[in-house]
Order: C-alpha cells, then sequence, then structure tokens
C-alpha cells in the first residue's frame, strides 16, 4: 500500500556508511511520510568489529541480511550487547543493502548530511558531475556522532528541520530563515550549500 | 493519431485535475514515442493547458515543452518558446516562474544547437533566434528587480547556461578527448561556422563576456549567502569548463571574495568558506590558474585545507582520468564475499617502492625504445603507472602494470642480461651508483617474499634506439586518441628530452645517446612544430620541473614525487621572475623600459628550448587571428621568455601580423597575470607610436581591456592621462616640427619628461617650440580612443585643452570629432559645461557643434545652455549649436548680441536657423519674421557693421529670401507706422537679387511717397537713387513729390535736376503740378 506523503520533497540523508545515522533517519523520515532515501559516501562499509583496530568491511554491494548473518556468525553474543545486529536488522526491514551515494542517479531536492567530512565528500561531488536538471538541491550538515544514541537524536532532529522544510512556501527562498532559527534552536553547527542537479 | 485525439479532448472534457494531467501524460507518452504523431496542432493543444489556474498542469506543460524539445527541436522550438512567452506575460508565481527558467535552461541549449546547425538559415530559425533573445532578455532584466531569492538562483543558473553555451570549447577542455563531458561533446559554440548568416560567433562570445561580468559583479554585491554560494558555485564551473575565456577572472573575483567577506551568519560563512576551498581545489589544478597558485594555496591552507595536496598541474585529463579510474574501480562486481581486511593480491614481479625516479625512468625508456611503432595493449597501463607514481595508492597498481609491461615488451630477458654482470653491486656503493634496478636479489619467489630488487642502469648500447625515437615521434599523434596512449608517450618523450642531464650528472657514457634525442625532438619540431605542439608544450614543462627542482634541492637527490610521472608537477610559481618588474602603477615611462635582467641560472634550460620553440613558431605564425599555436605557447607555457615579447612587438610592429601581436598581447593581460604589467606596458607602448594603424589596433586592444576589468582600466586610463599631459610641455627637440621622417615619437620614456621636469626657464628663452601633429596625435590616440567608450572621460580633457599650445587645441579638435559623433545622447555636454575651465570653451563649442549638425539637442541641453548664457558665463556662440532649438523669442531677444559676432560666426548661425532642418523638428522661426527683426535691430556705432552684414548675407542665401518672401518683408515695412533704416537697403537689395520685382518696388516706392519719405532723411536719399535707378517710373515716382522734397533731392545730384527736365519735355502731356514743373524746368 503506498503510503502518503506529507511533502514532495525529496530527501536524502548520507553518511559515511549507510549503516547507523542515515538509516535510523531514513526510518524516522519514512515513518513521517517523507520521500527520503539514504546513502552513505565512503569506500567500504565499515562496523565495529572485535577490536578497535579490527572493523569489519564490506563491500556497498552487500546486503544487509548479509552482513546480519556474517555477524551473527562471528560473535551473536557481542554484536547483540552493542546492538549492531538490532540494527542491522532494522536496516534490512528498510531496504536490502547499503548504497553509495556517488553511485546513485536519483535527483533530490535536499541532501542531508550527517558529519562534515560526509558533507564535503558530496558537495565536491556534485561540484563534479555535470547538471542534467538544472534543479537547485541544497545540501545541509547536521553533526552527528556514529553510536546509537546519537543517531536517534540526530534523526530527530533532521527530522524536525524536513518539517520545518516542507512547511515552507517555497523552499529556496525559505531555506536560509529556517536554518537560522533551527541552528538557534538546536544549538548544533550546520553547513548548508546549493549545487545543482 | 486517435488516441492523441481522444486523450486529448478527454483532458479537455475532464473537469477533475488529475484526470486531466493523467490524459496529458499519455499524449505525452505517445508524443515522445512516436514521432509521426508530433504535429504542430498536437503540440499546440497540449501547450495550451499552460493557461489552467491548476498548477500541477502549468509545471506539466513546462516538462512536456523540456523533453518534446530535446527530442524534436524544430517542430517543437518556435511553440514552446512562444508559449514560454506568454507564460511570462501571465505573471506566474515564483514557483512557476522558477520552474520555467529552468525550463528556458534546458531547452537553450538544443534550439540554439539546431539555429546553428542549419546551413541555410530559415525563416523559422530567425523567429526561434528572435524569441530565445527576448526571453533571455527579460530574464536577465529581472534581476535588479525584487524578484523572489529561488527565482535569482534560477537566473543565475540559466545566466551560466547561456555562457556555456556561447562560449567556444577551450583547446585545453578539447584536448581532453574521451575525458570530455556530455556538455563539451554534444555542442557549443565552436562548432558553429563562421560564415553563419544569423550568429555572429564574436557577438555571442561578447556577449557570453558581459553576462560572466554580471554575474562576477553579483558575486561582489551579493544579495544573500545563498546568492553567494551559488554565484561561486557557477562562476567555478564556468571557469573549469572554459579556462581559456574565463578562469583568471572568476579566479581574481573568488580570490578578492576571500580577502573581505561580506557579514553573513556565521555558518553561512563557514559553508561558504568550504565551498570556495572546494572550487580552488579543482581549479588549481588547471594550467591557466599556474600564475594564481600561491594564492590559492595560502587562502586553501587559511581555510584549513592541504598546501600540497594534488600535484598542481595534470596534462589535460589526467584528473578526470584518475577519478574515472577510481570511479570504475569501485562499481567492479559489488557482489563480493564479505571480507575482514583489505590487501593487495596482486602478483608482485617487481618492487618499485622507494626507487629513485631515475631509475623507473630509465626502465621505461629501455621499453620505449624496444617498443615498435605500434603500441602493445599493455603501454597505456604502464605509461599511467608513470603518472600516478605520485599516489601511495597507485603503488600497487603501478607494480603490477609495470612488470606486465615489461614482460610483454620482452625487455624482461634484456634486463636479466644485464643484471648479470651487476648482480654484486650492493646498495652500499651510494650516489656514485644510483642506478639500481631489477631482479631478485636471491632469485626467491617475488611473489610471497616483496624482495627488494637490485638496480642497475640499463645499458642501452645494443637497442637501435634512435631507430625506435624516430619512429616514436613521427608516429606521436597516430596513436588512437581514446586510448590514452598519445598523451602518456608525449609525457615519456618529452621526458627523454630533458633527462640527459639525469644522466650527465652521473657521468655515465652509456648515456651519451640521450643528447642525440634532444637533437631528434629539435628536428622533429622545426619540421612540423604545429603537428607537434602538445609534445613541445611537454617538454617545456619537464625542463621547468627540472629547473624549479634544482632551484629547490640544488643537487641533492631528486625527490620521486617532483620528476616522475607526466613531467607536470610543478610545486609553484618562482616568485621572483627575472622578467617583469615593472610597478604598475607607475607607467611614466613604463612601456618599453623592461628591467630585462639575466633569466636566473636555474631557468637557462628551459628558457633556452622555449626560446628555441619561439624561434619556429614565430616564423610560421601568420596573420590568423584565430593562431592558436603561437597562442598556446604563451598561455600554456610555465614561463614566458624576453624571446617571446619580442616576437610578439614584432609581430605588432609588422602592420600585416599587428592584430595577431596585440591579441596575444590581451590574452596575456587577461590570462597570464604574472605578465599583465610587462604585455601591458608593452601594449601602450604602441598606443604612442607613429604608425597609424598599428596606433588604432593597440587603442582598441586597450579598450577591450578596459571593458573587462576595472584595474587594467584605471592604468591604461592613467597612461592616457600621463600622454595627453605630456602635450602641455615644451616639445622635446627631437620632436619638433622640422625632424626627420624617421623620427619616432618619444616612448612613454614621454613620463620620464615628465618627471625629469625640463627648465622652464631655459624654454622660455629659446624661441616658442611647436609640436608636429603627428605628434599630438600619437599622444592623444589612446585617450580619445577610451573616449569612444566611456565618453565622460572628456572632462579631463578640458583642463588640459585650456593649458596647451594652439597647435595642439587643432590636434585636439580633428581628433574629438569621431568621439563626439559616438554619443549616445547629449547628456554628457551637461557634465562638461558645469566646471569646464575658461579656456576650454572653444573645444566644448566645437563638440557642440559637430554632435548637432547631425543629432537635434534635447531639450534638457538647450535649457542648460540657455541657463549658461543667461547666466553670461559663455558668449553669444554657445547659443549657435542650439539656436534651431531655441524658442522664437529667445532667438529674437538674443539676435543683437549674434549680429555682434565675427564673420565666420554670423555665417554658422545664420545658416544654422535658417537653413538646418532637423527631421521632425519645425523651423523656430520664418525667414520672413528673421529679416523683419533684423530690422527691428537699432543701428548703434557697434551694431552697423556685423547688422550691415547679416543683411547682406540674407540675399545672398537666395533659397531662403526668395522674392515672395522679399516681397512680404518689404510690405510688412512699408505697412508699418515708421519706416525702418534699413528699409532702402532691403529694396535695392532685393531689387539686384530679384529683378523681376522692379514692378513691385515701383509701388512701394510711390507708396513711400504716401509715407512722407522725405522726412526720414537716413532713407531720402537712397529712395531717390531707387527712383532714378528705375527709369522712367521712377521719374513719374519722383515727379510726385512735393516741390520741397524735390529740391532737396536735386541737391543730392546735379544730374537728377537735369534728367527730369529731360524727361519732361519729352512727355509734355504728363500730368504733372505746375509748381513742381516749374521747379524742374527753372534751370
Amino acid at each position: 500500500m503506498k503510503m502518503t506523503t506529507v511533502s514532495d520533497l525529496r530527501i536524502a540523508v548520507i553518511c559515511s556508511s549507510n549503516m547507523n545515522r542515515s538509516m535510523e533517519a531514513h526510518a524516522f523520515l519514512a515513518k513521517k511520510g517523507f520521500l527520503v532515501q539514504s546513502y552513505g559516501t565512503g569506500d567500504k562499509v565499515k562496523i565495529p568489529g572485535s577490536a578497535a583496530d579490527k572493523p569489519n568491511i564490506y563491500d556497498f554491494g552487500v546486503s544487509y541480511d548479509e552482513i546480519y548473518h556474517d555477524l551473527l556468525n562471528k560473535d551473536k553474543s557481542l554484536y547483540t550487547q552493542n546492538g549492531l545486529l538490532h540494527t542491522l536488522d532494522r536496516n534490512r526491514r528498510i531496504k536490502s543493502h547499503p548504497e553509495r551515494f556517488q553511485e546513485t542517479d536519483e535527483k533530490f531536492d535536499i541532501l542531508i548530511t550527517c558529519e562534515e567530512r560526509v558533507y564535503d565528500q558530496v558537495v565536491e561531488f556534485m561540484e563534479t558531475k555535470t547538471p542534467i536538471e538544472n534543479s537547485i538541491v541544497h545540501v545541509i550538515n547536521l553533526d552527528i556522532q556514529d553510536n546509537l544514541e546519537e543517531a536517534t537524536i540526530g534523526a530527530f532532529l533532521i527530522s524536525d528541520m524536513c518539517t520545518k522544510l516542507a512547511q515552507t512556501e517555497d523552499l529556496d527562498n525559505d531555506i536560509e530563515e529556517v536554518l537560522h532559527n533551527f541552528e538557534e534552536k538546536c544549538q548544533r553547527p550546520i553547513l548548508h550549500s546549493i549545487v545543482f542537479n | 493519431m486517435t488516441s492523441v485525439h481522444v486523450a486529448l479532448a478527454q483532458a479537455h472534457k475532464s473537469t477533475d485535475t488529475t484526470q486531466r494531467l493523467h490524459n496529458l501524460k499519455i499524449v505525452e507518452a505517445i508524443l515522445l514515442e512516436q514521432k509521426q504523431e508530433v504535429t504542430l496542432n498536437n503540440i499546440e493543444s497540449v501547450l495550451l493547458f499552460y493557461t489552467d489556474s491548476e498548477n500541477s498542469l502549468q509545471l506539466f506543460v513546462l516538462s512536456f515543452i523540456e523533453k518534446l524539445c530535446s527530442l524534436y527541436v524544430e517542430v517543437a522550438c518556435i511553440p514552446a518558446l512562444q508559449t514560454l512567452l506568454k507564460f511570462y506575460n501571465t505573471h506566474p508565481s515564483p514557483v512557476l516562474q522558477k520552474r520555467a527558467i529552468l525550463t528556458l535552461c534546458s531547452i537553450y541549449k538544443p534550439i540554439f544547437q539546431w539555429i546553428s546547425a542549419s546551413a541555410k538559415v530559415a525563416a523559422v530559425h530567425r523567429k526561434a533566434w528572435e524569441l530565445l533573445c527576448v526571453l533571455r532578455d527579460r530574464i536577465v532584466h529581472l534581476i535588479p528587480s525584487s524578484v523572489p531569492e529561488a527565482v535569482r538562483l534560477s537566473i543565475y543558473k540559466y545566466i551560466q547556461r547561456v555562457i556555456l553555451v556561447q562560449t567556444p570549447v577551450s583547446f585545453e577542455v578539447r584536448d581532453r578527448g574521451a575525458s570530455q563531458t556530455e556538455d563539451n561533446l554534444n555542442f557549443n559554440v565552436s562548432t558553429l561556422p563562421y560564415d553563419h548568416s544569423l550568429l555572429s560567433r564574436a557577438d555571442l562570445v561578447t556577449e557570453a563576456n558581459s553576462y560572466v561580468s554580471l554575474l562576477i559583479n553579483y558575486l561582489r554585491n551579493p544579495v544573500s549567502a545563498t546568492s553567494l554560494i551559488v554565484l561561486t558555485n557557477l562562476l567555478s564551473e564556468i571557469a573549469r569548463k572554459r579556462p581559456d575565456y574565463y578562469l583568471p577572472r572568476v579566479l581574481q573575483s573568488l580570490i578578492r571574495l576571500c580577502q573581505a567577506f561580506p557579514a553573513f551568519q556565521p555558518y553561512q560563512l563557514v559553508s561558504l568558506k568550504k565551498q570556495i576551498k572546494v572550487h580552488f581545489m579543482a581549479l588549481r589544478s588547471v594550467p591557466l590558474a599556474k600564475d594564481f597558485y600561491s594564492q590559492i594555496s595560502a587562502i586553501i591552507e587559511s581555510f584549513g585545507g592541504n598546501k600540497a595536496g594534488k600535484p598542481l598541474y595534470l596534462e589535460p585529463g589526467a584528473r578526470e582520468k584518475r577519478l574515472r579510474e577510481e570511479s570504475s574501480e569501485r562499481l567492479r562486481p559489488k557482489r563480493t564475499k564479505p571480507a575482514t581486511t583489505s590487501g593487495s593480491s596482486a602478483q608482485l614481479l617487481m618492487r618499485l617502492d622507494g626507487l629513485p625516479h631515475h631509475v623507473i625512468v630509465d626502465l621505461l625508456l629501455a621499453h620505449l625504445a624496444r617498443l615498435p611503432t605500434s603500441m602493445p595493449a599493455s603501454f597505456p597501463q604502464i605509461m599511467t603507472v608513470a603518472q600516478l607514481y605520485t599516489i601511495s595508492s597507485a603503488t600497487h597498481k603501478t607494480e603490477r602494470a609495470f612488470s606486465n609491461g615489461v614482460q610483454t615488451s620482452n625487455l624482461k630477458t634484456h634486463i636479466d642480461l644485464n643484471l648479470k654482470c651487476v648482480q654484486n653491486v650492493e646498495d652500499s656503493s651510494g650516489p656514485a651508483g644510483p642506478a639500481r634496478v631489477l631482479e631478485p636479489a636471491t632469485g626467491a619467489d617475488p611473489k610471497s617474499k616483496h624482495t627488494p630488487f637490485k638496480v642497475k642502469p640499463v645499458p642501452l648500447k645494443n637497442c637501435d634506439k634512435l631507430a625506435a625515437f624516430s619512429r616514436l615521434l613521427d608516429s606521436e599523434n597516430d596513436l588512437f586518441l581514446q586510448s590514452g596512449a598519445r598523451k602518456i608517450r608525449r609525457a615519456l618523450l618529452a621526458k627523454l628530452a630533458q633527462v640527459q642531464q639525469v644522466f650527465e650528472k652521473y657521468k655515465d657514457p652509456a648515456h651519451s645517446d640521450f643528447n642525440d634525442f634532444t637533437v631528434l625532438l629539435r628536428d622533429v619540431l622545426t619540421k612540423d612544430i604545429r603537428k607537434h605542439q602538445t609534445l613541445a608544450v611537454a617538454w617545456l614543462y619537464e625542463e621547468y620541473t627540472s629547473a624549479m627542482h634544482k632551484r629547490r634541492f640544488g643537487d641533492k637527490e631528486i625527490p620521486t614525487a617532483l620528476c616522475a610521472g607526466s613531467g607536470f608537477a610543478i610545486e609553484e610559481a618562482p616568485t621572483n621572475s627575472f622578467k617583469v618588474d615593472i610597478n604598475t602603477t607607475d607607467l611614466e615611462g613604463a612601456a618599453g623600459q623592461m628591467s630585462r635582467g639575466a633569466p636566473p641560472q636555474y631557468l637557462e634550460r628551459y628558457l633556452a628550448c622555449y626560446d628555441f620553440i619561439v624561434k619556429i613558431v614565430k616564423g610560421i605564425v601568420n596573420n590568423e587571428h584565430r593562431e592558436t599555436l603561437f597562442r598556446r605557447f604563451l598561455l600554456e607555457v610555465p614561463e614566458v621568455s624576453i624571446e617571446a615579447f619580442k616576437a610578439i612587438e614584432e609581430f605588432c610592429n609588422d602592420e600585416y601580423r599587428a592584430k595577431f601581436g596585440f591579441e596575444s598581447l590581451y590574452e596575456l593581460v587577461l590570462y597570464r597575470p604574472r605578465y599583465r604589467a610587462y604585455s601591458l606596458n608593452t601594449l601602450l607602448a604602441f598606443t604612442i607610436i607613429e604608425k597609424k594603424l598599428i596606433r588604432s589596433l593597440s587603442g582598441q586592444v586597450c579598450v577591450r581591456l578596459c571593458a573587462i576589468d576595472g584595474d587594467i582600466k584605471a592604468k591604461i586610463c592613467n597612461f592616457a592621462m600621463k600622454c595627453l599631459r605630456y602635450l602641455e610641455r615644451e616639445p622635446p627637440d627631437d620632436v619638433q616640427e622640422e625632424r626627420s621622417a624617421d623620427d619616432s615619437v618619444e616612448q612613454p620614456s614621454a613620463g620620464d619628461a615628465i618627471s625629469t621636469d625640463p627648465s622652464t626657464q631655459e624654454s622660455a628663452d629659446r624661441p616658442s617650440k611647436r609640436w608636429p601633429l603627428e605628434s599630438v596625435q600619437a599622444y592623444s590616440s589612446l585617450f580619445f580612443a577610451l573616449c569612444m567608450e566611456t565618453p565622460e572621460f572628456l572632462k579631463s580633457l578640458l583642463p588640459v585643452y585650456a593649458q596647451v599650445k594652439s597647435e595642439v587645441q587643432r590636434g585636439f579638435l580633428q581628433a574629438v570629432t569621431p568621439v563626439v559623433l559616438n554619443f549616445h545622447s547629449d547628456a554628457i555636454f551637461q557634465k562638461l559645461f558645469q566646471n569646464a575651465p575658461e579656456n576650454s570653451y572653444q573645444l566644448l563649442l566645437f563638440m557642440l557643434e559637430i554632435y548637432t549638425k547631425h543629432e537635434p539637442p534635447s531639450e534638457a541641453l538647450v535649457d542648460c545652455i540657455q541657463e549658461l548664457y543667461a547666466r553670461q558665463k559663455y558668449p553669444a556662440d554657445i547659443l549657435i549649436p542650439v539656436i534651431t532649438k531655441l524658442p522664437k523669442k529667445d532667438i529674437l531677444s538674443a539676435l543683437p548680441k549674434l549680429v555682434l559676432l565675427r564673420e565666420k560666426a554670423t555665417l554658422k548661425w545664420m545658416s544654422y536657423l535658417l537653413e538646418r532642418r532637423y527631421e521632425g523638428v519645425a523651423p523656430p522661426i520664418s525667414p520672413t519674421d528673421f529679416l523683419l527683426a533684423v530690422h527691428d535691430i537699432s543701428v548703434t556705432q557697434l551694431t552697423r557693421d556685423g547688422l550691415r552684414y547679416v543683411h547682406s548675407h540674407c540675399f545672398e542665401m537666395r533659397s531662403v529670401f526668395t522674392q515672395e518672401v522679399l516681397a512680404n518683408v518689404i510690405q510688412r515695412l512699408v505697412d508699418r507706422s515708421t519706416l525702418p533704416n534699413l528699409l532702402m537697403p532691403t529694396i535695392i537689395k532685393a531689387l539686384l537679387t530679384w529683378p523681376s520685382l522692379s514692378n513691385f518696388v515701383v509701388n512701394v516706392l510711390r507708396r513711400m511717397v504716401s509715407k512722407s519719405i522725405w522726412q526720414y532723411t537716413s532713407l531720402y536719399k537712397s529712395f531717390v537713387k531707387t527712383c532714378f535707378k528705375m527709369g522712367q517710373s521712377g521719374y513719374n515716382i519722383l515727379l510726385e513729390l512735393p516741390p520741397r522734397a524735390l529740391e532737396s533731392a536735386f541737391s543730392l545730384h546735379s544730374d537728377y535736376r537735369r534728367t527730369l527736365a529731360a524727361y519732361l519735355e519729352l512727355h509734355p502731356t504728363l500730368n504733372v503740378p505746375e509748381s513742381t514743373k516749374k521747379l524742374v524746368l527753372e534751370s
């Protein structure tokens, strides 16, 4: 059954691995009825491993389900305890596998990044692309630490911001004001740039 | 067909918007899929829905236009553009307005392409272009108004699109071949035929240029942070895609922006800085940005970026290639097994990591020398290795590819043989044994151990290198473009030409043959430099890289990062350029007096190569304005030498190649900021030489430069003013009027003359010297050329005019004519007249006269002049140019003053007043009224001569003062109660001019008798004379006079009585009073 959308805005939430922050926000925004997609910008999907210097690294094509089972086989208790299995279980119910932003052809109105480094990558990538649609894209960064608690708070903030952006009569006209108010309210530094699709 | 009609009918019938939209989408799908259904009727039927009040339908129409124009532009463009135009007239909401602009943005290129591709321009093309221009102008002119932010951003984007479409692709971008983006591959103005009857390439580029200036202007005065961010994005893209044309300007404006950011919210500033950093990182890899490298790096560093970063300059396309490679690597099959750690599984046959660059080069050269003309498939890979060697992540790839390459070319066997001789050589041999390559030291499996290879230079004695090199050079351009091999081979050949010093350094006689290669390369370049131009540029970069290394590291170990790869890695521009050391703010005596110190030692080799190339190119440059060869060696090379400037000066001095020479200077000024001062001074030096053609060409280039950059304009204007002021002084001895023909005007050392301040006392004692006209023209030509574009600049001429000698003033008057004829309005005169120095009045009057000769003066100007005259600031001359637009009463009141003017001036104002006719402007006064007014001027000592001259001149203007006019005037004068003093002269001159008026005059004379003419002493004498001249009719009139009056007439001349007496005797029957008879006959 098709969900009713609250806004026509096409939103993408982007983090590094498309695992925690972006997926949390994806889930939150989708529930609210936004047209949302999520992506990562890294070379690989990196998730915590048994030690700090032993991360689990996967290609972007590998599905959440495969990762889930891989971790399950490696150390069920550890990954249950640190919440990774729960996260992966949630993710696989939203979409099949992590997606890399640089490889998508989808067009968006708003790109929300969860980390300054990701923001830089997104802006640089958009700059090197030849615009086809010529439509305006707003790239907004909201720094969110990569852990489960912060991801939840971040998703809430992103949802709040998107609601406000969706309420504007014309996004391009009013975004400066909305972001200014939002920054004051949430007391988090944000970045904003404009590129073309 | 039916389905389109049915769907359209349903869309029209339906009242539900969703249903209508659904039906329209069906129509759209059919039209886009089936070409035969695309008819004008169908298109127009869909487009008509733009009038619907529903936003969704209007948005659908806009998207339909976009899709249709991309597929069927020839059918769809006119209705689409018309719809967009009508759409604008309906004043749509900002959302729709924004969408419509973006639609136009998308269809601009296909329509433009369609028009420009048409071999024969038809009416439909013209109409499409017209509509496109109308829409474009409308949209661009929306910005200054208070449009919503969203609309403004869309307009910026639209302008950027226009700029990119209307500017030719830069040669550097074009050279990228495979790496071209879709935007460049498809179309832009570079494919437009030069003889296209509708579109002129030059005009389109000029227009695009002005749009860039517009965007830069908005960048300088941003309305909001959002606008600023968008503008930096757009301008940066323009600079990246059309670097030849816009890169330096964009960089300058971005740098200027970074020096003083506007006050925005902190988060906006941070975002902006980040954005600019991204742009700078991208732009600094473009060759033309080289001159800005240090500034850009400093800014990036201040924004928290890595200064060293990527190499400044990769050969065109290298950056894109690298990105492509990275991206393709990422795009490889994704369905891989979950990995725990990454690691290279490459088969490592050799370990190159850590080898000195010359060893790698050695290997590659050996490889190269043995390769046949037709390269093996592995070749590009190997050479790519060389290019990517600086990137650590590519190391493993390097190893793999290189080993494959060596195996493919059977080089390994050769190397093996050599290595047998040097197996005992150990690393401890130090710098004396630098070349160490190859072969596992123990023969162990390199797969497992990654054992470093011991290396030795490869003696190439057994290779027929020269033959191989010759083949390679000959086939330089024959490789398949897309393979990338051509580019890489060039880079290696360039390296080969440069590398000899490496081997010289180690005194290895085995490599003396490399000297021969340089000779070979020189021969090849001499034979066909055009064909091998890219190789030549690559060679120069190799030499330059090596020179820069020498400068920085002396004779120490050569760092791999600097020398390996394409040879285009240049770390920074030399700060102390030996060539340009001109204080640009002081142009006095600057041009032509450059400090031409010796070049630094480290650039000696580079300059020798560069000068050699310049010498070849100089010989083959023709007068082609579009000559790109020489241009390339000016704009693309790291350093431009004095020799190149000398060559340009030679071109400029040669009338046949001057145009090209000046074009080169123009580009150097704009695109090579490091040489700006020098180029500008060279250019300015030509603006004061005596050869008119060359002077005028240099002036034109100066004017073009002024239109582009404010700083350059200030410098040029400053120089022009100094030249002009130089004429205020006594002419120097070598520019006296009697000088010999080959004397040249002192080069801008004219400025020196100013600064040295020759003794004025001395010059006062000597007989007055005169400026020859040629010198006046030479020194003032730049100034007047600038005035053509900026008439306000004439203000500066007035004080100079007031100071200079009369012959210089004459020269100015000659030169100012074309400037005045170029005026678009006379508003400038009002500014000029305000606060004009006293002695400049003549110049102002002259200019005003020239202007009014062709254009009627405006009401404002007439009012201004009248006011000045009323304040008695200027004499009556000032009224002359505007006299035809003065009200009649003002003319009449000014007439007594006007008649006092010199004869020449009188002729002028009479001619203007009575003969000049402007289209649609009624003459202020009729000839009759004018002559009557002249009769009203009281004749005094002061006015007598002037009045007499005016009066006489009236009768010379036979076409104006016809006999009817004169008869009318005389009649009205006689009808007056008092006869004016000039009546009789008027009658006499009228009679002399028009003898046919005699009967009329007789009647007038008779009437004058009735007016007691004898009572007007001044008139009576003339009256009597006239009567006697009229013969019998006159005698009859005289006989009507009262006896006393007649008697006084006789007293004027003794013959009068006798003549009348004889007449009476001949006609005794005449009815004459007795008393008169008696008076006449009594003697």
